[in-house]
């Protein structure tokens, strides 16, 4: 970019000052201006006009920062822009018009630079040349970043070995063993492994221990085990010989036993016992028949000491009654007198009562069954009496209930016809409420008339009225895709002739560019130059005929300046013709521009027809859109709008016939209930009415309905109740016909009431009563008399037996009798009992005698068994047979558990062997083993556990991949290690190698960069040094200048400051140079920076910044008037100088 | 008369798997005893074939291997076969031989031949008779194979000889022999061993390389397992290879030419990995990548994290966890045209042009004493082959190819 016009507002000590500036390639800008005049200042300001007006800005010091702006007309490559940059924050650099610069014009304004890169090399002074020179000499900073970016894109690259250098150092470095760095640390863990794997590894001699103890340890156990076994079978030995001695001993004391038991009877085992039993039943026996002897002659004894009188036991069967004749005579004696009473009062209540029955004794009783039927009969009258009474009030109640219903049922009013009603209230009721109806149809009409406005309202752009939307018209679907594809066509036409259009405008620009970089490649003059300065050339002829001095010096610089011109063209003449060629591709690219112009001019009128066709289509449907998409959306819209009002038309016909026709059936329910037709809205208050009018009906036919039916069943009842009095009746009749006969058999009057009747029978009763009792107490007296006679009669035939008691009354006769035929006959059962008591003594004599032979005879036999002949000898016989019958299973016994003992040993084997040690011997020894086996459990334990513990180490040696595992973990360490310093070898070779290239290249002498600023040093010193030079030196690489042989070197530290100053120049000069290759360059502010420079040297610097003002624009700022004397070395009209003096 | 016998050989017992660095996410346990687990395979092989004998031509062991358990776990698993009636003939090798742990070690189930000369053994039952010599010592730079007994006649003669025949690369030398000579020497099997590859060199008679059991590193790729020989009527009828690792190992070669970024490059790694794994499916796979062609991605992929990436990719496969990066070559190169950079005018195209000349012919203290200093102090932990021995005597040719690589795709890069 550069700049044409600069204007400061209340910046600085400037309340408003403009510079312009020549914004040309090849033209240097000078200001001179005074010390303190601003020179700075202006600096300052483009780069704050570039890039920002700090916050806190030392430019306010004079106007403060309101209204602080800085104003400039810059000249880009393609186009010219005026800028505004205020004081404040955020973005605050604008267009003039204030809208904010487009970012890719700011792109070409600025490329990547930022304020600090103007700073450090755009806007420069003395002291900032200087410090930077030495930066850029020692390739350290920004700078030297951006001397090398434009030196040829290695602006990173010492960026790039410092970070291969940190990323070698990264992984670890050589020299100090860093842990936490990946390749010490991949080395410690190497080295771990290594010592697991030594440590893991199973050496031989190790194994041999591990064998040797596992096989000591098997063997100890094997001892140990073997000596178990052996004091086991001892133990078992003195155990069984132990076990067995007892036995043998039974054994022995049995076989003698038997030795000596050849007279003793083998006896069974019941023998003793049977013994027992006879033993016991002899002498029992035996004893019984002696008590039965002697009951036998105590009972001849008795007998022989008692008798009686036999004639009073003959005359026993008169004492058999006698007593009880005495009892009767006895009882007859205390009872007959009352006896005689109650057959007196018999005999007076019977004849009372038949006098009240008016019977005479001649009448005879009725029978009792008949009295009984009677007074069953009588009992039924009174049911039948009560039940007649009843059904005659029930059939009274019948009647008085069947009036009473007859009477409310001819009260009630007479029927209406309300059918006629009912039919046309239901068919208005028909379809559903109407009021319902009604208010759901204007429902409907609502929904659909605010879809309907909805649908209206969501016409993008354009909403339309109802009216309106009955007014226009849709395009066809056909006429629509047709435009739509006419619209494309010509779209995609526009889109091409405008693609070719800037196509070509891009052709333009390119072959502009190339043709104004040959223009500042080879400072070729203007097109027109030539024929300008020739043209001037011969004016200034034509003006020198005339008379003037000065026009002479005018013609020459002419003739120079056309001179130059003309060396220009001849000096550059491939450029010229390549020139003259892009402006001929530039020309024919124009026209053809022109061409692309009418194309896209015809291409946008096509566009705009076909847009008119669819902005009238839209306009036809009421709409305003402007593009296919806008109006297929209108259409979309405007069609559910449609769409929508036939609904609401719909639904607002509907509730019209809905109306008409509710009102027509609500006429007739009107006419039907003798009403005028209604209006529509009180349809409900009819329908009411109707209702109630129903209602009343139905009300008033159910309680008819209800009455008939009460009637009905009373009448029925009433039947009823007149039959069942008149079977009532029937039933009382019936009864008198029967009592008739009853009384007739009960010798009572015919006309006797029943109640009289019921009373005779309970008389009838109690005469018959009242005759019994009589009839008894008659029979009794006659049977008393008679007891008193018998035992009269009875105790004088027996007199005879006792005289001396005729005498007393016959019933005491008759006691004393008795007493003594009792005591006769109790003494004659004591004989016979006497004589029983011999009898049985004798058959149990001869039974117990019995007994005791058979239980002699059974000893006798036991006895024979036992080879005894007396009991004793028996006993004692049986005392031998039971001990050998021991001997024998205590033998059997032995033997059974010597075999079961004797570990298959025979009798004498086990005889033999417990006769050769002591039982006291062999307890102590088995004590021994016993204890010796507790202890040996113990040792046999602990080898168990060491052959295990052996084994196991034996079979983890022999398994274990302890060893393995480690070599595997030190191999992976060792992989890690290997990739790790593989990288870090790899690394530092890369950073050796760039170093080195960068060493050589720096050191070869044609690098270009050097060679550049050897080429404007050795300018600008007018050749005094050839150039400068690389060398190395301790410290690195450093910057030397050639004296004029190209041979001799000078360090910095010997150049004179000023020559210092232009060998900075030169440095800031190529970096500049090269900088404007790679990127946009801003304008270099130099100031002051010729001060000391002689004025030869300061015009060698001055065309060396005029040739750099072919790439960069040059403002070169002092307070030295000379300069400008200087300047006019340079050639004419290349230098725009302007003077500030406040 | 008809048997059936294994061949093996190089079991190489206990020897680590090399190159593998520890990897979270790596199949650690596929790795773990790998070469007992070929062996236990091996021998649960011979059991399951009921083979009638079983053959092992040298280096049961690694020659450094001090781990006496080693030689127990091996003994036990020859126990299971002399118990199933299998008898086992073997030979010790040139690592066995310089394997001082072997010369304790007992080996009761299995018949050892003499190192002092060849001699054999008959196995009358099926007509056999087996001739081999064990290695002496480690060096054995004479053919053995001379000194065999010849043939016994009306029997199937098999020769078990430890060699590195006529020479293969990657093994050293150790009883050379002429393939020719073994062909004429009668025997109608010979059962080599030390060759890690399979190789049958021959048919008539069979002259067979069975390679060793477990690939260990990624020099030795491809199934690895042991022979099945079946004879019949004093014929061979087959020579069967069946697979025995646990573990593949192999080299994928991954082109990216004209992957436009790092994105569609590590996507066309992604799905090479899927199919390596998927190829190797069942075993888990120890992988060594390289990646070559000349893409855009170049400058990306030579920067930090390399193997990070790929790992990342690795693990977004469906088998990711059967699989182990051994390492990543990067011979990638970048897109533009090295030849135009180089051809540049500015000062990228001369630093180039420096590099290239640095790299042809590199002054000798090019890297200084740093490969000096660092080798000091990690020598014992580097492999013998690794690259810093060389760089530290001088020699980092192969370094400085791959800095020049580095450099310019950083410089195409960024500058």
């Amino acid at each position: 970019m550069r700049i044409s016009k600069l204007t400061l507002e209340r910046y600085g000590p400037f309340e408003k000052l403009e510079l312009p500036f020549d914004p040309l390639p090849g033209r240097l800008n000078v200001i001179i201006a005074p010390n303190g005049f601003g020179k700075s200042v202006i600096r300052a300001a483009i780069g704050d006009l570039l890039f920002g007006i700090p916050e806190r800005t030392p430019m306010d010091f004079r106007y403060g920062t309101e209204r602080m702006q800085i104003l400039a007309d810059v000249v880009l490559p393609d186009a010219a822009l005026s800028l505004v940059r205020r004081k404040g924050r955020g973005n605050t650099l604008a267009l003039a018009d204030g809208a904010p610069v487009p970012p890719e014009l700011l792109r070409q304004m600025l490329g990547n630079a930022d304020a600090a890169v103007f700073r450090e090399l755009f806007g420069l002074d003395t002291e900032l040349l200087r410090s930077g020179g030495r930066e850029l000499i020692r390739s350290q900073g920004r700078l030297g970043q951006v001397l090398f970016a434009a030196g040829g894109g290695l602006g990173r690259v010492r960026e790039l070995l410092s970070k291969l250098e940190a990323q070698r150092d990264e992984l670890g470095r050589a020299t100090i063993r860093h842990k936490a760095r990946p390749l010490w640390s991949a080395l410690s863990d190497w080295e771990q492994a290594s010592t697991d794997l030594r440590q893991a590894a199973l050496r031989p001699d190790a194994w041999t221990r591990l064998d040797v103890a596992s096989t000591q340890a098997a063997e100890t156990l094997k001892v140990l085990l073997a000596e178990q076994e052996s004091i086991a079978a001892e133990r078992d030995r003195l155990q069984m010989t132990g076990a067995v001695r007892p036995w043998l001993a039974r054994l022995r004391v049995a076989d003698e036993m038997l030795a000596d038991a050849n007279q003793v009877p083998e006896l069974d085992d019941g023998f003793a016992q049977r013994w027992r039993t006879a033993l016991e039943a002899g002498a029992k026996t035996a004893s019984f028949a002696t008590a039965a002897e002697d009951a036998l002659q105590r009972a001849q004894k008795l007998r022989a000491e008692l008798s009686f009188d036999a004639a009073w036991l003959d005359a026993a069967e008169h004492f058999e009654t006698l007593g009880e004749l005495r009892g009767q005579a006895l009882g007859a004696e205390r009872d007959l007198p009352k006896v005689e009473a109650d057959l007196a009062e018999a005999r007076t209540k019977s004849t009372a009562l038949r006098l009240a029955l008016g019977w005479n004794a001649t009448v005879p009783l009725p029978p009792a069954p008949t009295v009984q039927r009677a007074r069953r009969h009588l009992q039924a009258y009174a049911k039948l009496q009560a039940d007649k009474t009843a059904a005659e009030t029930l059939r009274d109640n019948a009647q008085t209930h069947a009036s009473e219903t007859a009477s409310a049922l001819a009260l009630l009013p007479g029927e209406t016809d309300i059918s006629a009603i009912a039919d046309r209230a239901r068919l208005l009721r028909a379809d559903g409420d109407p009021a319902a109806r009604l208010e759901q149809a204007l429902r409907r009409v609502r929904t659909a008339q605010a879809a309907f406005a909805a649908a209206l309202a969501g016409i993008p752009d354009n909403p339309l009225e109802e009216a309106a939307l009955g007014q226009t018209a849709a395009p066809s679907d056909a006429r629509l895709e047709a435009t739509d594809k006419a619209l494309s066509q010509a779209e995609t036409a526009q889109t091409q002739a405008e693609r070719e259009h800037t196509k070509r405008l891009r052709a333009i620009d390119d072959a502009t560019a190339k043709l104004a970089s040959l223009e500042q490649h080879a400072m070729l003059p203007p097109p027109d130059a030539l024929a300008a300065a020739r043209a001037q050339r011969d004016a200034l002829w034509a003006a020198m005929c005339a008379p003037d001095p000065s026009q002479a010096l005018a013609v020459d610089r002419a003739m120079r300046a056309a001179d130059a011109v003309a060396d220009a063209l001849i000096a550059h003449g491939q450029e010229v013709a390549e020139a003259a060629a892009l402006r001929r591709d530039l020309a024919k690219l124009q026209a053809d521009l022109q061409r692309d112009d009418a194309a896209v001019t015809k291409a946008t009128i096509a566009v705009a027809a076909v847009r008119e066709e669819l902005a009238a289509m839209a306009r036809a449907a009421g709409g305003t859109a402007q593009d296919i998409p806008a109006l297929r959306a209108f259409l979309r819209a405007r069609a559910e709008a449609v769409s929508r009002r036939g609904e609401r038309d719909n639904e607002a016909s509907a509730l019209a016939d809905l109306k008409t026709d509710l009102t027509r059936r609500g006429g007739a329910l009107a006419t039907a209930m003798g009403l005028p037709a209604p209006p529509i809205e009180v349809l409900g208050t009819l329908l009411a009415e109707a209702d109630r009018r129903i209602e009343t009906a139905r009300n008033l036919a159910a309680q008819r309905s209800e009455l008939a039916k009460q009637a009905t069943t009373q009448t029925r009842a009433l039947a009823l109740a007149q039959d069942a009095a008149e079977k009532a009746a029937q039933a009382l009749a019936d009864w008198h016909t029967q009592w008739s006969g009853l009384t007739q058999a009960l010798n009572r009057a015919p006309d006797e009431a029943p109640d009289a009747t019921g009373d005779a029978l309970t008389q009838i009763e109690e005469l018959r009563g009242h005759e019994k009792a009589r009839d008894e107490a008659q029979r009794r007296v006659g049977d008393m008399t008679r007891a008193v006679h018998a035992l009269s009669t009875v105790v004088a035939s027996l007199a005879p037996l006792a005289p001396d008691l005729a005498a007393l009354p016959a019933t005491d006769a008759a006691a004393a009798l008795q007493r003594r035929f009792q005591a006769e006959r109790e003494q004659a059962a004591r004989c016979a009992g006497a004589d029983a008591s011999i009898v049985e003594a004798n058959e149990d004599l001869a039974e117990k005698s019995k007994a005791a032979t058979d239980a002699a005879r059974s000893l006798q036999g036991l006895r024979a068994a036992l080879h005894a002949e007396t009991d004793d000898a028996a006993e004692a016989q049986l005392r031998r047979a039971v001990e050998v019958g021991n001997a024998r299973r205590d033998r059997i016994e032995a033997m059974q558990a010597l075999a079961r003992q004797g570990r298959g040993l025979g009798i004498e084997a086990l005889a033999d062997r417990t006769a050769t040690t002591a039982e006291e011997a062999d307890t102590l020894r088995l004590h021994a083993i016993e204890s010796r086996q507790k202890a040996l459990e113990a040792e046999i334990d602990a080898a168990r556990n060491n052959a295990t513990a052996a084994a196991q180490a034996l079979d983890h040696a022999s398994t274990s991949t302890d060893a393995a595992d480690a070599a595997q973990r030190r191999q992976q360490a060792q992989a890690l290690l290997a990739r790790t310093a593989e990288e870090a070898l790899v690394l530092h070779a890369t950073h050796a190698l760039l170093r080195e290239a960068l060493d050589r290249q720096a050191a070869g002498a044609d690098q270009p960069l050097l060679a550049r600023i050897s080429t404007v040093f050795r300018d600008i010193t007018g050749g005094v040094h050839a150039g400068v030079a690389i060398e190395e030196t301790r410290a690195g690489q450093t910057m030397v200048a050639l004296e004029a042989d190209g041979v001799a070197r000078k360090s910095l530290d010997q150049l004179s400051e000023g020559t210092c100053d232009q060998l900075y120049l030169a440095l800031r000069i190529a970096a500049l140079e090269d900088y404007a290759h790679a990127a946009p360059p801003l304008p270099l502010v130099a100031d002051d920076v010729l001060q000391t420079s002689d004025d030869t040297r300061a015009l060698a610097m001055l065309k060396m910044l005029l040739g750099l003002s072919a790439q960069v624009q040059v403002i070169a700022l002092t307070h030295h008037p000379h300069i400008a004397a200087v300047a006019a070395e340079l050639p004419p009209g290349l230098v725009h100088i302007q003077r500030l003096d406040g | 008369m008809e048997f059936k016998f294994l061949h093996a050989a190089d079991l190489h017992l206990d020897s680590p798997l090399r190159g593998l660095e520890a990897d979270p996410s790596a199949p650690v346990e596929a790795i773990r005893n790998a070469t007992r687990q070929a062996l236990g395979k091996m021998v649960d092989l011979a059991l399951n074939e009921r083979v009638d004998f079983v053959i092992i031509a040298g280096d049961i062991y690694d020659g450094d291997w001090q781990d006496f358990g080693t030689g127990i776990f091996f003994s036990n698993q020859m126990r299971r076969l002399t118990q199933a009636g299998i008898p086992v003939f073997a030979i010790r090798g040139n690592h066995d031989a310089a394997n001082r742990m072997t010369k304790s070690l007992r080996m009761p189930h299995v018949t050892i031949f003499d190192h002092k000369h060849a001699h054999t053994h008959t196995l009358d039952q099926f007509g056999v008779a087996i001739h081999g010599q064990s290695f002496a010592d480690q060096a054995v730079p004479e053919d053995l194979s001379k000194d065999y007994p010849p043939p016994t006649p009306g029997l199937f003669n098999i020769g078990v000889l430890h060699t590195s025949a006529t020479g293969y690369a990657g093994h050293a030398v150790y009883a050379p022999c002429d393939v020719g000579r073994l062909r004429a020497h009668g025997y109608d099997y010979w059962a080599l061993g030390h060759v890690h590859t399979r190789e049958v060199l021959s048919e008539e008679p069979w002259i067979v390389f069975p390679g060793n059991l477990q690939g260990r590193h990624v020099g030795e790729t491809g199934a690895k397992g042991a022979s099945i020989v079946t004879v019949a009527e004093g014929r061979v009828v087959s020579v069967e290879h069946r697979v025995l690792d646990v573990l593949r190992w192999e080299n994928l070669d991954i082109d990216l030419s004209g992957a436009a970024d790092e994105s569609e490059a590590l996507v066309r790694v992604q799905a090479a990995l899927e199919s390596a794994v998927r190829d190797a499916a069942p075993l888990p796979l120890a992988l060594r990548l390289t990646l070559t062609g000349a893409t855009n991605a170049h400058a990306a992929l030579t920067g930090d994290g390399l193997r990070e990436k790929i790992l990342h990719e690795a693990h977004g496969l469906e088998d990711a966890r059967h699989l182990w990066l051994e390492a990543v070559r990067l011979r990638t190169r970048p897109a533009q045209d090295a030849a135009a950079l180089r051809a540049r005018p500015d000062n990228l195209g001369r630093l180039l042009g420096e590099i290239d000349a640095i790299v042809a012919d590199p002054a000798t203290g090019l890297l200084g004493d740093w490969p000096t200093t660092l080798l000091g102090r990690l020598r014992e932990g580097l492999p013998s082959e690794h690259p810093l021995h060389a760089a530290a005597e001088g020699d980092f040719r192969a370094v400085l190819e791959q800095a020049r690589l580095r450099l310019e795709a950083a410089l195409a890069e960024h500058c």
